[in-house]
């Protein structure tokens, strides 16, 4: 279990996260997903230890990551843009983690570096962005920790190497338990992947919970109503947005399915139907909660 | 911990990731090391193939010598080099995140980095210059030299790595590392030389020589403690050497405590830019300005560019040029104004009003221009090039130097002006008044003993003074009959005649030496001015070479002198010529030059060059009872 406790880290004026509390389960594959400069990958550096918080702690098994190398090694990061020296290769930088990671399966390293298209031996600068984001995975995989943080991993892959990964993630969760955390504003590919999710705007949670109990939460629908009710009939049923084309209206409200079907039943409509909502939609009707919305943004 | 961490695996590992890090720095090192030891084998090729007949081991000596201080300028480079590469981790987000997620804790990356990148440069450093020091071991303490000159380069590789490893965890990026670290290294060196300058400008008595026998002026430079160590074990200044030693050690401690302390509490996230240590750009910024409008604000006023040269003019310049310094400094640190202009300027004001008040305090409120040591407190004391050790002659010697301060105060203005001959104007320096000077004062106007005095304390303090520069002897401020009278006690001391003739009383040395050509006795005739004006003629005889002849001659002369109440009077021309049988003056000498036995190098040469009047019976008798001397006292088989 990894507990994230009253986390506060501050640069200078600015505080992206406030006082932030959730827990990851083990096993889950987490996504975290808000807004730009929401604070997830200052997150992510917090839970790697990378970062010191400002408050509160995060603690994996009931012990502090910060400063503690026997939890780090269970942990292993890999950053928005993965760092490399100019003349890193895999080889020489799987020399470097083979001895800081007692986990480190140099078979699966080997099998890795058979997967990916990539040859070990050449430098990852001279790389695609694509290739240094695989070659950071192989690394990541072969020191199969516990805990694998990513940052915006999805960026630069192509659609088959993204399969490969989500697969080959999902595997590890199979066999070991492990427990991935995605930071990513790719939405499509975490809802392939992702078992909970975290949602965070301006350094505070806004939603963390199950995917599936998340997308039931919120629904949409689409109705044709003889006469648009009035404003104050709609804003009963907790409607976080209402679109409209011609005499169609399509509204996201959150609730129970049951209980929405039965208010929208009880004002007559022509047409109503029940639409699944994707993890993008969801993403944004809540945001659109705490004004976070196109429109706002615009003006 | 500390301990604890250097035995964990996770150091081993990143403590060799670190080393090969700097795998280029080893290579090109080691290659340029490698030029040198070929040189160096060259040289010594060239010495032995061509039968060098002057002082070979000197020479290989030397070579030794200059081969390891490259050495040591090397080492010292490519510890910068590598302390900004090795360090420059911290200094990027993204490798932030990379050695942050890692599983060792920060001393562990600092340990690891810090001893890793040292290695680098130390092996190669260790390695050529024990080469060099092996391959010059036929000199004799060549060797020895070379291996102390290895170990301060290695003590002065830890100092100077510690202090940049510590600076780079303090700065947001490696070009304010590199400002910072090059700006340190020269801005308190920069404000001593400043306040230095200062007091040799206007204090009498104060010169600039004295500076660099202090390790002060580098105390906060630790690329240059090795030279520092090296120049004080050269000259043999014992109390300088072991304090630069001592200091180097402790600061290369202190830095590494700072460091760890910095790496544990340093905010990864600087790595976006913003420097963790604010006082450091800012002191920095600060002291550089002190530093430029102090120099500029010396010349101008020594110079008179404006004013008399007073601390007025020096404050006038010193404020302008050091706050366009600062100005100009900010930008490049700050690359603009905004950013933290208000407490750069604050920290600049509050430097410039203490190195101001520093500089009134030291040039008018402290006695320096007056201060005479306290003899019993003096362990020896130096007039140029003669020493004395004994009481009554270092008391003596603090006469003479209290006689000039006192002359000082009392014609000159005060506080003093810049610049070396304000305020001293009174001069003998008419034709007329200088030959009566001359005449009345003949040790005074001879310079016989130097304007320079140098006075050893306990635990190798000194105190140095020089008056030269206010064109001492000839300056009627000086109670100049006083002085000579204390010139004369000085030089009829037992000590100054056995400093000043060493072989008549050094049996050891007498038989070091040889006659480097035959001695000489000399008489020298002073013709009557209508005769010649000013001219004399020379007869010479030249003395027997033989030991026993000379240790007699030694012996006899040593009689004389010691017994000399009025040996002054040999120095210089106290009317104390003989008068030959034609009613001229005439002096007789005896001049011998010695140089080491067996050896034919033109150094290390003593001289016995003294002049024998009709006092010194015994030395007169011994001459008549060899047969060089004929007639009554003075004349002599030609």
């Amino acid at each position: 279990m990894l507990e994230i406790k009253n986390i506060t880290k501050k640069f200078g004026d600015n505080v992206p996260l406030d006082n932030l509390s959730f827990s990851i389960p083990t096993g889950s594959v987490f996504g975290l997903i808000g807004s730009n400069g929401s604070g997830k990958s200052t997150l992510l550096r917090i839970i790697s230890g990378v970062y010191q918080s400002d408050g509160g702690t995060v603690e994996i098994d009931g012990m502090p990551t910060f400063e503690n190398p026997v939890v780090k090694e269970q942990c292993f990061f890999i950053s928005d843009f993965p760092y490399f020296y100019n003349d890193s290769t895999v080889e020489n930088l799987a020399s470097l983690y083979r001895d800081l990671y007692s986990s480190w399966d140099q078979e699966k390293y080997i099998a890795l570096s058979e997967m990916f298209p990539i040859n070990t031996k050449d430098k990852i600068m001279h790389m695609s962005k694509g290739m240094q984001r695989q070659a950071a995975l192989i690394l990541a995989l072969a020191a199969n920790p516990k805990y694998i943080l990513l940052d915006e991993i999805f960026d630069g892959l192509d659609p088959v190497v993204r399969q490969l990964i989500k697969k080959l993630l999902m595997g590890m969760v199979a066999e070991n338990g492990t427990t991935v955390i995605i930071s990513s504003h790719n939405l499509r590919e975490l809802e392939d992947v992702c078992d909970h999710i975290g949602l965070i705007h301006r350094g505070g949670v806004i939603m963390e919970k199950e995917l599936d109990e998340a997308k039931l939460g919120i629904h949409r629908l689409q109705v044709v109503f003889r006469e648009e009710p009035e404003e104050e009939t709609l804003s009963q049923m907790n409607v976080v947005n209402i679109r409209r084309q011609g005499k169609m209206m399509t509204l996201t409200v959150k609730g129970n399915a049951e209980e929405i079907e039965k208010a929208v039943s009880a004002l007559e409509p022509v047409y109503m139907e029940m639409l699944p909502l994707t993890l993008e939609e969801v993403f944004i009707s809540e945001m659109e909660a705490v004004g976070y919305d196109i429109n706002n943004i615009i003006k | 911990m500390t301990l604890t961490t250097l035995s964990n695996k996770s150091f081993g590992k990143l403590f060799q990731w670190a080393f090969k890090r700097n795998k280029t720095i080893i290579i090109v090192f080691s290659i340029l090391m490698l030029l040198g030891i070929t040189g160096v084998l060259y040289m010594l090729f060239e010495l032995h193939a061509r039968e060098y007949n002057g002082d070979l081991s000197g020479t290989i000596s030397s070579l030794s010598v200059s081969a390891l201080s490259v050495a040591q300028f090397g080492a010292l480079a490519f510890t910068f080099l590598s302390a900004i590469r090795t360090f420059s981790f911290l200094h990027n987000k993204r490798s932030v995140d990379m050695f942050g997620a890692l599983p060792a804790t920060r001393e562990t990356l600092f340990l690891s980095h810090l001893l890793g990148g040292m290695t680098a440069v130390a092996v190669p450093y260790t390695g050529g210059s024990l080469i060099v020091a092996l391959l010059t071991m036929s000199a004799p303490g060549a060797l020895g030299t070379g291996l102390l000159m290895i170990l301060f380069g290695l003590i002065g590789i830890a100092a100077a790595y510690t202090f940049t490893a510590m600076v780079a965890y303090c700065c947001g990026t490696s070009a304010d590392v590199v400002i910072i670290t090059l700006t340190a290294n020269v801005s308190f060196a920069g404000i001593v030389l400043v306040l230095y300058s200062m007091m040799a400008s206007m204090i009498p008595g104060i010169t600039m020589h004295s500076l660099w026998h202090t390790p002060l002026i580098a105390l906060l430079s630790p690329y240059a403690f090795t030279f520092l160590a090296d120049k004080y074990y050269f000259s043999s200044e014992t109390a300088s050497f072991i304090f630069i030693l001592v200091w180097i050690v402790l600061f290369a401690v202190l830095m590494f405590a700072a460091g760890l302390r910095a790496a544990k509490k340093h905010k990864a996230e600087c790595a976006q830019g913003e420097v963790i240590v604010k006082w450091m750009p800012v002191t920095v910024k600060s002291c550089g300005s002190v530093v430029c409008g102090g120099l500029i604000g010396i010349g101008a006023a020594t110079a008179g560019v404006s004013g008399s040269g007073n601390m007025g003019s020096f404050v006038f310049w010193y404020l302008i040029v050091s706050f366009i310094a600062f100005i100009i400094l900010h930008f490049i640190f700050s690359r603009g104004f905004k950013s933290k202009f208000i407490p750069s300027l604050i920290a600049y004001g509050c430097t410039t009003a203490v190195v101001i008040g520093l500089s009134f305090l030291m040039t008018t409120g402290m006695g320096i221009d007056t201060y005479v040591p306290d003899p019993a407190s003096v362990s020896s004391v130096a007039m140029g090039n003669d020493e004395f050790k004994d009481p009554d002659n270092i008391k003596t010697v603090t006469e003479i130097h209290q006689v000039i301060t006192e002359g000082i105060r009392k014609e000159n203005t005060y506080p003093y002006y810049f610049g070396s001959d304000q305020g001293y104007n009174t001069y003998y320096n008419e034709e007329n008044e200088y030959n009566s000077f001359q005449k009345q004062y003949p040790l005074l106007s001879s310079g016989f003993l130097s304007n320079s005095f140098v006075y050893n304390k306990a635990f190798g303090f000194t105190t140095e003074r020089d008056y030269s520069f206010m064109y001492y002897p000839y300056n009627k401020s000086f109670d100049s009959e006083r002085i000579e009278l204390l010139l004369q006690k000085l030089v009829n001391s037992d000590e100054y005649k056995k400093n000043r003739n060493e072989v008549l009383w050094n049996k050891e040395l007498r038989s070091r030496v040889t006659p480097d050509s035959p001695p000489t006795l000399v008489r020298t005739v002073y013709l009557p001015e209508p005769y010649a004006e000013g001219a004399q003629n020379d007869y010479r005889i030249d003395l027997p070479s033989d030991e026993a002849f000379l240790n007699g001659l030694y012996d006899a002369i040593a009689e004389d002198i010691l017994a000399d109440k009025e040996y002054y009077k040999c120095l210089t021309d106290y009317g104390d010529e003989e008068v030959d049988e034609f009613g001229m003056d005439t002096k007789l000498m005896v001049e011998i030059s010695l140089r080491p036995k067996d050896q034919n190098n033109f150094m290390d040469y003593y001289s016995l060059n003294t002049r024998i009047p009709t006092r010194y019976t015994h030395t007169l008798s011994y001459l008549h009872s060899h047969q060089i001397l004929t007639d009554g006292t003075t004349g002599y088989i030609s």
